[in-house]
């Protein structure tokens, strides 16, 4: 039997410059070839009205280049300014949504859309409620292991769902409510003067023995270490 | 405005601390079974099916609820212990089941469409969107919500949603997203969602040298150090402490060894609909839940009578020996 | 009560103790742990795997420490000089009273830990499930104990309890 696997380029955790973010996009869809390309602020809603300005043109551009665009939803969704962004995005009937949370599946009941990473599928179970919800693309946690990927895959056929997983780059281990970065410069959510934006790979924590250790990201600690790529 | 008599739902890791929560005025205990269907799964913990029964007719027999928390997500081609665990559940007659996989939900509800079923804190819901969903697609009679909200955004939830609400009051404070967290599987190989267990003790260390300087490890990472006579804390990820270049001296990046108390928030949170007080513990001794459990039970009745009941003693069981009232207070939490 | 008085208080054992001959205790630990093992088998239950292992019971103002082996087959207690121990699996150490209020279920495991009130050492995962394992068993062990020896077995636990005076206490103030 013959696979024929996509690549694709997820959202960009970290805060940068929104300049930087859509040049970032433009030179994918000049140079790169990828079959998806995931954007979305995934991680604080704070950070999404930046970029919100360049959706239209990196879209545009990506899709010149033959490449499908994903809006991914917001990972934590909790105040109002969480919650309207993502009713905003799940509401525009004209793009592909990924479902980062419960509150976006509320919005997507019915329609076709996709799951991401930060919403929890470990079974077949959720599978099948999620492909009747109207899911038919699943990207699979990362902790998850190899059987039960297998078990899933076979689901997946069956439901007529096609399956994504993360290969290469930084895992996202935790997310929070609290805004780990400002609170590493003594500042709250609230006053955090996007403190995260001084840095564009996160912020590296090591033990009190000086091991590395995880990386923070606003609301979310990712692994700070880059795994070799698949062979 | 007027209040709900709400109920206190305590901890039972064992059997003894089952009946202790009972004697001592829980309206509901929690419990789960001694394996991987359960968020806390720890060694020495929880309640074969024999004990499980004796339970629900223990707190049955004295007027209290018994919730079972099957609030873990079960890998692919494994949900064969979580089907068994849901039907034992229905058979014995708990009150209600506590999910967190949108599949053992969808499991319980329709297999066993009269049963009570409450939405775990490990699913993370945080929003009335999210509630809904689940609302919607499971009948989900009452939400766990997570340790993040204002007792402001509980209130705004609370007129939005068409469920019950229970909240935390004391004890342990999570500050991650409940059940999308893999921090300890990233140390110890250890899945919180699938082995059901946060910081499993197989893989924590204490060191204590002879000026009684303690470090804690996790795995192979250092988590934290305290002094001789510092008061120390769990040996969690989220409560150790670390380096960070732009500072001199290590922080504790996420939160300090300190305890969730709600004791004066109570008559907020009881008026912003709050129904259900949970008390945080089920890996805490007999000796914590007869504390916390009386002291509540006090508490809540007295606010209920009008009095305003002076309310101390439970700073001895807080880890760290500090206590917070956490996102409830207000946004500079977060 | 100031440190160094409290501390003096607590070791008080320690020294009045110190000429006990071991042999003389053994039969009564002995005697102890097997009739706890025999009365009690939910304990053993609860231990799993860790009913094979070996604890090092260690009050700290005693000048002996005990290791409890529970494996049901052949449960031991013995005692131990410090420095003549036996490699064991995992220590846990504190104040004689504090291990048996703990035991007792009058005073919590986690909260003594976090006051540094209680030390662990060696296999974290083995001791936690022995704490949680006596957790669940209702009554007390130390009242079971001292029954074993009837009349002076109680004294003398009521002996040990005086002891205590203002060191430490339940959560909760006894209505008697």
């Amino acid at each position: 039997m013959s696979y024929s696997s996509k690549l694709t380029i997820g959202p960009i955790l970290f805060h940068w410059p929104a300049e930087q973010k859509r040049d970032f996009y433009f030179r994918i869809a000049d140079e790169v070839q990828v079959d998806t390309v995931y954007i979305g602020e995934v991680i604080c809603g704070k950070r999404a009205p930046y970029f919100e300005q360049h959706y239209e043109e990196v879209a545009e551009r990506l899709s010149a280049a033959g490449i499908d665009v994903v809006y991914s939803t917001l990972s934590e969704v909790m105040i109002r300014n969480d919650r309207q962004i993502v009713a905003k995005m799940c509401a525009d009937e004209s793009i592909e949504i990924e479902a980062n949370d419960a509150s976006a599946l509320q919005h997507l009941v019915g329609k076709k859309h996709s799951i991401g990473p930060f919403l929890n599928v470990y079974n077949e179970w959720t599978m099948s409620h999620l492909a009747h919800n109207g899911a038919t693309h699943i990207t699979l946690p990362p902790e998850l292991p190899g059987e039960a990927m297998d078990t899933l895959g076979d689901k997946s056929k069956e439901l007529g769902v096609t399956l994504e997983v993360q290969v290469y780059g930084r895992i996202p281990l935790a997310l929070s409510a609290r805004c780990y970065h400002a609170r590493a410069h003594d500042r709250v959510k609230d006053n955090c003067q996007f403190v995260c934006e001084e840095d564009p790979d996160g912020l590296n924590l090591s033990t009190l023995a000086g091991e590395p250790f995880l990386t923070v990201n606003g609301h979310s600690d990712l692994i700070p270490y880059l795994p070799e790529p698949y062979a | 405005m007027s209040m709900i008599q709400p109920e206190l739902v305590c901890p039972a890791g064992t059997p003894a601390s089952l009946r202790t929560a009972v004697d001592a005025g829980a309206d509901a205990v929690y419990c789960g079974f001694q394996n991987a269907t359960n968020a806390r799964n720890f060694s020495g913990l929880n309640f074969t099916t024999t004990e499980m029964r004796g339970g629900v007719d223990y707190a049955h027999d004295k007027g209290a609820k018994v919730l079972l928390a099957i609030n873990t997500f079960p890998p692919g081609g494994k949900t064969d212990l979580w089907k068994i665990a849901v039907d034992d559940g229905v058979r014995f007659g708990v009150d209600a089941l506590i999910v967190a996989d949108i599949g053992v939900a969808e499991y319980a509800s329709h297999n066993h469409p009269d049963q009570r079923l409450h939405l775990s804190v490990q699913a993370g819901a945080s929003s009335a969107e999210a509630i809904q969903y689940y609302c919607d697609s499971f009948n989900i009679k009452r939400v766990v919500l997570p340790r993040i909200l204002t007792v402001k955004e509980i209130k705004a939830i609370h007129d939005e949603i068409p469920c019950e609400i229970e909240a935390f009051i004391f004890g342990n404070i999570g500050m991650m997203a409940e059940g999308r967290c893999s921090l300890t599987n990233y140390i110890t190989g250890v899945s919180t969602n699938m082995d059901d267990i946060c910081s499993p003790a197989s893989h924590v260390k204490y060191e204590e040298d002879k000026a009684r300087n303690l470090t804690t490890k996790l795995g192979d990472f250092t988590v934290d150090c305290f002094n001789c006579g510092e008061n120390a804390g769990y040996p969690t990820v989220c409560k150790g402490r670390y380096l960070v270049d732009h500072r001199e001296e290590p922080y504790y990046a996420f939160e300090e060894p300190v305890s969730l108390n709600l004791t004066s928030l109570l008559p907020d949170l009881m008026q912003a609909g709050v129904t259900a007080l949970k008390i945080e513990g089920r890996q805490r001794s007999r000796a914590y839940v007869r504390a916390v459990v009386s002291a509540f039970r006090k508490a809540v009745d007295g606010y209920m009578a009008g009095e305003n009941p002076e309310l101390s003693g439970l700073l001895a069981l807080t880890e760290g020996h500090r206590e917070t009232s956490g996102a409830f207070g207000g946004k500079r939490w977060r | 009560m100031n440190p160094s008085r409290k501390s003096k208080i607590q070791n008080l054992p320690r020294i009045l103790f110190a000429p006990l001959p071991l042999p003389v205790i053994e039969p009564i630990l002995s005697k102890v742990v097997r009739t706890i093992s025999h009365n009690r088998p939910e304990l053993t239950n609860r231990l799993g795997v860790h009913k094979y292992k070996s604890f090092v019971i260690d009050p700290i103002n005693m000048p002996f420490v005990l290791l409890l082996q529970p494996n049901p087959d052949d449960p031991s207690l013995k005692a131990y000089r410090r420095n003549r121990l036996p490699p064991f699996d995992a220590r846990i150490a504190g104040t004689l009273l504090t291990l048996l209020d703990m035991v007792d279920g009058k005073l919590d495991g986690d909260a003594l830990f976090f006051t540094r009130d209680l030390i662990v050492e060696g296999d974290t995962e083995a001791v936690v499930c022995l704490r949680n394992a006596l957790d669940d068993i209702e009554g007390s062990i130390a009242n079971d104990i001292a029954d074993i020896f009837k009349t002076p077995g109680r004294a003398a636990l009521a002996a040990v309890r005086r002891i205590k005076g203002e060191q430490q206490g339940s959560y909760e103030h006894d209505p008697a």
